[in-house]
């Protein structure tokens, strides 16, 4: 589903934020994706989604290149960043209207997904409202309702169980884990490791733009918890 | 005053951070916007010298040189207030880092003197720009001694200070009462229409007179008799009456603390009054309608651009007074209009020089050299949505002319109806500024895409003072300034064959840009 070959990126001023980054992602995976503050995690989400553009390597969705087929690939996809900076002129629903629209999802369809998401988060009542007088994670809610509206085949979410209610991180895991179950894949960064550890079958550690380990989960934590493991392998 | 100092710098910083060279990577690209604003700046202080020289001239004939000072003085209050009224809400209040500013162990009415010095920088640049000339022409012409230069230019810092505090009152007036209503930023924008242009109107029926000498005196005694400052401000600088100089400079001073404190005591519930924001929670889905993605980014377009009163105000101006002009046009004979216009050389070219001065206002409506911008944090539901660079860039474009193109079009007709334009006087009346509308588009959108600035807290910053909406308005000056000076230039020039081979060159130019945005939007669009 996601392949990443050799992708580096390099900032101005010569810093290597990712050097040289391979991994596959694959149907039905859900990919926990660890470091620490500034190791290069949202660099390479924002790359594979095409928001951020990049020099060397290639990043394939489906087996096709963003750099070549950016529309196609990102029709696939759905993002959502570590900050729900979302449009705060519009109401809730004229902003999950607006995704629809985009990504061209059907009105019956969409009316079906935005009360079932809508209800699951408990927002459904709210999305009349501005969203600018949205909670953090009210926004967060409507980030995560945004990227389910048309079913994507690859999910990238960067931190996406912060500003969370737990019932919501409870509810948006069994979501996840039921996508991955019908075919699609997961990549997600996270700081919880407890929750990588828990919900993810496969898990890359990197540090400081190079990936360290990866793999399934049992090959990379082996008999240590993931804890134990990623403080020997960023102290290293 | 040390913590007032310490946050205004820092809001400074924010606000002016694309002229930081420090922090900025692209020094070329620093270097080159500084020029051009510094060139802006130079342009206008030449234009308030020209015009001083040409009130001064006018006003020694009649004995009446000292009017020059006050009058000047009165334009800048006018101007001051006309600019800020719309920045309060923004600047002073319902800013974007209110939190953390808030948060910090500094008493609100520090805060709030720090918001007032921030808007008093700003309004100092205009100030300098249009006072300094004038005091030297004024000092050419009228020989004064030494002493007004060392006083008038200790005055100049506080001329902006009670218009700065005025608009502030009406600005929060106008922004509470607006913050009950469900499209509070659309009655903001009313609002705030309709109270410039009560101010506009009023003073034009303050400049219906006739000669130019009698219109100056009249503007001086109109300002001082609503306004004392100002006499207390001409007599301290014209007679060297050291009460009434002290006067000014104290009033002025004890008004900015007395301000700062009683909306210092407010200011909590000010910015709770004007944040509000109006929410029901009983929303049911219901039937949802689709649209095409370019329909969808076109409407988003317009929702964004209706949210923010800023950026109404200041892109629509020039439609409404060039819709206000095309009505005067059915009322007044064109040979009144030229007089109130006061410009000698274009007595008589009225139906020539319409086109041109619709064009000009139309170049003052840069919708999209702010749009990108303007996007800020959000860009990124854009670069992620599966959606075609084209297909963004036009629906940026097509907003803009969906909201130029009808108003110009029908202004054209009235200009033409008022002034019995002839078949290709009308038609070149429609074409050249209906042409303009696309170029300003094009240029606002391809200058944004050059100098974009994403990392902002103030949309104000944005619509304003960045370099983008600068250089998308003065060139779009440029770009009409050069027909219009060869028609005064070129004596025995075709007016209409001109009008017509600029509607050609506008739009090949215009063309060439969109070409441009069609091969290098995609890559203009990733870098951001």
């Amino acid at each position: 589903m996601l392949t990443i070959k050799n992708y580096s990126k390099i900032y101005k001023g010569n810093k290597k934020a990712v050097d040289n980054l391979s991994l596959t992602v694959e149907a039905g995976d859900i990919y926990g994706f660890i470091g620490h503050n500034g190791a290069g995690k949202t660099t390479t989400l924002r790359a594979v989604v095409g928001v951020l553009d990049f020099e060397e390597g290639d990043i394939l969705i489906d087996g096709v290149s963003i750099k070549k087929d950016p529309v196609g690939c990102k029709m696939k996809m759905a993002y959502i960043p570590d900050n729900p900076d979302l449009y705060e002129h519009l109401t809730g629903i004229a902003y999950l209207n607006f995704i629809g629209d985009l990504f061209k999802v059907g009105e019956k369809e969409r009316k079906e997904r935005i009360k079932r998401y809508g209800d699951i988060f408990e927002i459904t009542g709210n999305l009349g409202d501005s969203i600018a007088s949205y909670s953090h994670g009210m926004k967060q809610k409507l980030a995560v309702i945004s990227a389910l509206i048309h079913e994507p085949k690859l999910m990238v979410l960067d931190e996406p169980f912060v500003g969370l209610d737990p019932k919501a991180a409870h509810q948006l895991k069994q979501i996840m884990t039921q996508m991955c179950q019908s075919g699609s894949a997961i990549f997600f960064s996270t700081h919880v490791l407890e929750v990588a550890e828990k919900l993810c079958n496969k898990i890359a550690i990197i540090k400081g733009g190079k990936l360290i380990a990866s793999g399934t989960t049992s090959e990379v934590k082996g008999n240590q918890s993931l804890e134990e493991v990623f403080m020997e392998l960023i102290e290293e | 005053m040390k913590q007032v100092w310490t946050l205004t710098r820092m809001q400074l910083g924010s606000a002016f951070e694309f002229l930081n060279m420090k922090r900025n990577k692209n020094r070329k690209k620093n270097i080159s916007v500084t020029t051009i604003l510094v060139l802006g700046f130079l342009m206008f202080a030449f234009l308030s010298g020209t015009y001083s020289f040409m009130m001064g001239t006018a006003l020694k004939s009649f004995g009446e040189l000292d009017v020059l000072p006050g009058l000047f003085m009165a334009v800048t209050c006018l101007m001051i207030l006309f600019t800020s009224i719309y920045k309060v809400k923004g600047v002073l209040f319902g800013f974007k880092d209110y939190d953390i500013v808030m948060s910090l162990p500094v008493k609100s009415w520090v805060v709030v003197a720090s918001r007032l010095m921030l808007l008093y920088l700003i309004n100092m640049v205009f100030v300098l720009a249009f006072l300094v000339p004038n005091f030297i022409i004024y000092g050419i012409m009228a020989k004064p001694s030494p002493v007004f230069y060392i006083i008038s230019m200790v005055s100049l810092l506080f001329v902006p200070i009670i218009p700065i505090i005025i608009a502030s009152i009406l600005g929060v007036i106008l922004a509470v009462i607006s913050a009950g209503f469900k499209h509070s930023n659309v009655i903001h924008t009313v609002l705030m229409f309709a109270s410039i242009l009560l101010i506009f109107v009023i003073s034009f029926q303050m400049q219906s007179e006739n000669q130019i000498a009698e219109l100056g005196t009249l503007i001086r005694d109109k300002m001082v008799e609503i306004y004392p400052l100002a006499g207390w401000y001409l007599k301290g600088i014209i007679e060297y009456d050291i009460l009434s100089y002290a006067a000014f400079l104290g009033v002025s001073f004890l008004a900015l603390i007395v301000f700062s404190i009683v909306v210092g005591r407010y200011f909590k519930w000010m910015n709770t009054a004007m944040s509000a924001k109006k929410t029901t929670s009983k929303y049911h889905v219901k039937d949802m309608k689709s649209n095409g993605q370019l329909k969808a980014l076109i409407q988003k377009e317009a929702k964004r651009y209706f949210s923010c009163t800023i950026y109404v105000f200041n892109t629509a101006f020039g439609l409404v007074l060039m819709v206000f002009g095309a009505i005067a046009l059915l009322f007044f004979k064109s040979e009144q209009i030229e007089q109130m216009l006061e410009i000698p050389a274009a007595a008589g070219m009225l139906k020539e020089l319409v086109p041109y001065m619709m064009s000009l206002m139309v170049g003052m409506v840069a919708i999209t050299a702010s749009s990108i911008s303007l996007e800020g944090k959000n860009i990124w539901i854009l670069k992620s949505a599966p959606v075609a660079t084209k297909t963004i860039l036009g629906a940026k474009i097509i907003f803009s002319l969906l909201v130029t193109v009808p108003v110009t079009f029908f202004t054209a007709l009235l200009a033409g109806f008022g002034l019995k334009m002839g078949v290709w006087h009308l038609l070149l009346t429609i074409t050249l500024p209906i042409a303009y509308c696309y170029l300003t588009a094009v240029l606002g959108l391809v200058i944004n895409l050059k100098l974009p600035m994403l990392e902002w807290k103030n949309e104000t910053v944005v619509v304003k003072q960045s370099a983008a909406s600068m250089i998308g308005t003065l060139s779009c000056f440029v770009t009409v300034g050069i027909p219009i000076a060869l028609l005064f230039m070129v004596s025995g020039i075709n007016v209409l064959a001109l009008g017509y081979a600029t509607v050609v060159v506008v739009l090949l130019v215009s063309g060439l840009l969109q070409g441009y945005l069609n091969n290098k939007g995609g890559k203009l669009i990733a870098r951001l």
